[in-house]
């Protein structure tokens, strides 16, 4: 996610550059055919142009929109994942009880509030398909972690292990029915996000919103020299790049942000946020914090 | 028991920096080796304390490794690497490209290459068309680029050993020059080497070094530039590592030295090999001594 004010150029240019210098040449080369070898036919005139422009703008706004969309939906989804893994972990510590002369309660409640750490990041590596095998040996250990690397879908097998200690403590009466109930809303709620995650990661936006803006807009930034150069002549090729630039600014920051899952610096900060609930979740357990917070790096935070 | 290696991965925090590192973690976590987070910070460009923040902050994730560690140096950047590398023998040292800036750099001079120039230690690379997407974990099929047999076999070894650890297919790939390629120039290079100049004397070759090698292997051969052909090659047989010897992996020109096109061409992990170096063998064989 970008968190600074000002976008640097470093980054536009090396996407935008092949196709404006393109641009350039050509409309430099219509502004000197028109004005220098008097080739009047090339001058188009420039209201077509403005009702062409006006339908772009409008099916690249509702491109974007949906793009957005996609995108806000994802940071929603990991914003409840964060309440609900605080929720997760204080009914863990709260709904068990504890028995003094027992450490086996205890051991429950830290085993449940470990593996809903391990959902979170089984889940962000799940979605930017990253190996979270490395990350489990510093939550869950080297046994559970080998048991793990058996299953494909690990962010659910976790969430299924949640429910099994919850089981545990329910068969063993430290856990009674209506407060495992509870309990097991939560479990619904954290897959249900894994789905609504899963949902934005495997359906594209139809490719109808990203390919005919693509096209229109190159169509368009091709003819716009055609509608300028009677009015402004030699300066033609200057005015018709920035024109250019504008519509394939818009449509380039569409295409960006409509996949928030894949290690960009266009995605749901999800190490950033990950970070922050395994912290939190920790704090509420009691342990002395050693992880510190992600920072950006540039203005730039994953 | 594997042995454990050290990767070492030197990070200026760019995006080709992100996009590289999961695979390598994934890698380490293969390998079971210590991976190593090399930041260096070059004072006329920013402070100490501004690149230790980075340096914590980049790729989190590893806080949770137990086998990692951060480093930060001061200076320039291609001396401290290399000055690292060459602490650490037989580590991989993974190098990301640099961003692209959108304009050509005929002067630029590549930390990368000089470094897989100088020294003697294997690097990890990919190429730039791999920018902006995400990088594949699942090796099944490991190719080898085998250019000319002055490059030595150091590479091919390296690779059906790596195939042969992950049950991966081995696929030896090579490019002939075609008849529209062939030019004065091309002519007087093929005096001072022995390079197959035909495909069926290619075929030969290669089949006779993959007989020695006691892996699964499977030989592609295409005729013409390899800088086109190679990324073909790769595409056809599905590999997503591609291990090539140090010497076809660089290229001369007048400034210095750059990757060689075909991999600055290829969407997929390259490890350079130098001469006479060891990386998956040693660790193989130390693996069948201690059984």
């Amino acid at each position: 996610m970008i968190v600074r004010d000002h976008l640097p150029w470093t980054r536009i240019w090396p996407q935008t550059a092949v196709r404006i210098l393109l641009l350039f040449v050509f409309d430099f080369t219509i502004a000197i055919l028109y004005s220098t070898f008097h080739m009047k036919f090339l001058a188009l005139n420039g209201l077509p142009l403005s009702a062409i422009a006006s339908a772009l703008t409008i099916f690249l706004v509702f491109r974007t929109n949906a793009a957005y969309a996609r995108w806000w939906e994802a940071r929603q989804l990991w914003g409840s994942l964060v309440n609900t893994s605080r929720s997760i972990a204080r009914q863990a510590l709260t709904f068990i009880q504890s028995d003094p002369n027992d450490s086996e309660p205890d051991r429950l409640k830290r085993l449940v509030v470990l593996h809903q750490i391990a959902f979170v990041h089984a889940l962000r590596c799940h979605l930017r398909k990253q190996n979270p095998f490395p990350e489990f040996q510093g939550i869950l250990g080297s046994e559970i972690t080998e048991e793990l690397r058996n299953y494909k879908n690990v962010p659910a097998v976790i969430n299924l292990k949640i429910g099994k200690l919850l089981e545990e403590a329910h068969s063993r009466g430290l856990l009674d029915t209506f407060r495992w109930t509870a309990f097991d809303e939560n479990l619904n709620v954290l897959s249900n996000i894994q789905g609504a995650c899963e949902r934005i990661k495997n359906t594209p936006i139809p490719r109808q919103f990203e390919y005919f803006p693509r096209l229109l807009v190159n169509i368009f930034c091709w003819i716009v020299p055609f509608g300028l150069v009677a009015d402004l002549g030699l300066l033609t090729p200057i005015a018709s790049s920035l024109i250019s630039f504008i519509f394939i600014a818009v449509e380039m920051v569409g295409r960006e942000i409509e996949t928030p899952f894949e290690n960009t610096v266009h995605d749901i900060p999800m190490t950033n946020l990950s970070r922050t609930i395994e912290m939190n979740l920790r704090e509420q357990m009691g342990e002395k914090l050693q992880l510190t917070e992600v920072k950006p790096i540039e203005g730039f935070v994953y | 028991m594997r042995n454990a290696q050290q990767i070492v991965f030197a990070t200026n925090f760019s995006d080709a920096c992100y996009r590289a590192i999961p695979a390598v973690a994934s890698w380490m976590d293969t390998l079971k080796a210590k991976l190593t987070i090399l930041h260096v910070c070059d004072p006329k460009k920013g402070s100490r304390l501004r690149a230790e923040t980075y340096l914590k902050s980049f790729f989190a994730e590893a806080d949770l490794f137990g086998n990692c560690e951060r480093v930060l140096r001061v200076g320039d950047p291609y001396r401290e690497i290399a000055r690292f590398a060459s602490k650490n023998p037989g580590s991989l040292l993974v190098l990301p490209p640099s961003d692209r800036v959108g304009f050509p750099r005929p002067f630029h001079r590549s930390i990368r290459a000089r470094l897989l120039k100088e020294h003697g230690c294997p690097v990890w690379t990919i190429g730039r068309t791999s920018e902006g997407k995400g990088m594949n974990h699942a090796e099944e099929h490991i190719a080898c680029w085998i250019e000319k047999p002055e490059d030595g076999l150091t590479h091919v070894r390296e690779a059906a050993t790596l195939a042969e650890r992950r049950k991966a297919v081995l696929h030896l790939l090579c490019t002939v020059p075609s008849l529209e390629d062939m030019d004065e120039g091309a002519l007087g290079r093929s005096l001072d080497s022995t390079r197959p100049l035909g495909a069926e004397y290619a075929e030969s070759w290669m089949t006779s070094i993959a007989d020695t090698l006691g892996v699964p292997y499977d030989i592609h051969i295409a005729l013409g530039n390899a800088k086109r052909e190679l990324p073909k090659l790769l595409r056809q047989s599905g590999s997503t590592v591609l291990l090539v010897s140090r010497d076809s992996a660089l290229q001369h020109h007048m400034f210095g030295v750059k990757l060689h096109p075909a991999l600055d061409a290829c969407d997929h992990a390259v490890i350079c090999f130098p001469p006479a170096c060891r990386l998956f063998v040693v660790t193989l064989n130390r693996k069948v001594e201690a059984a």
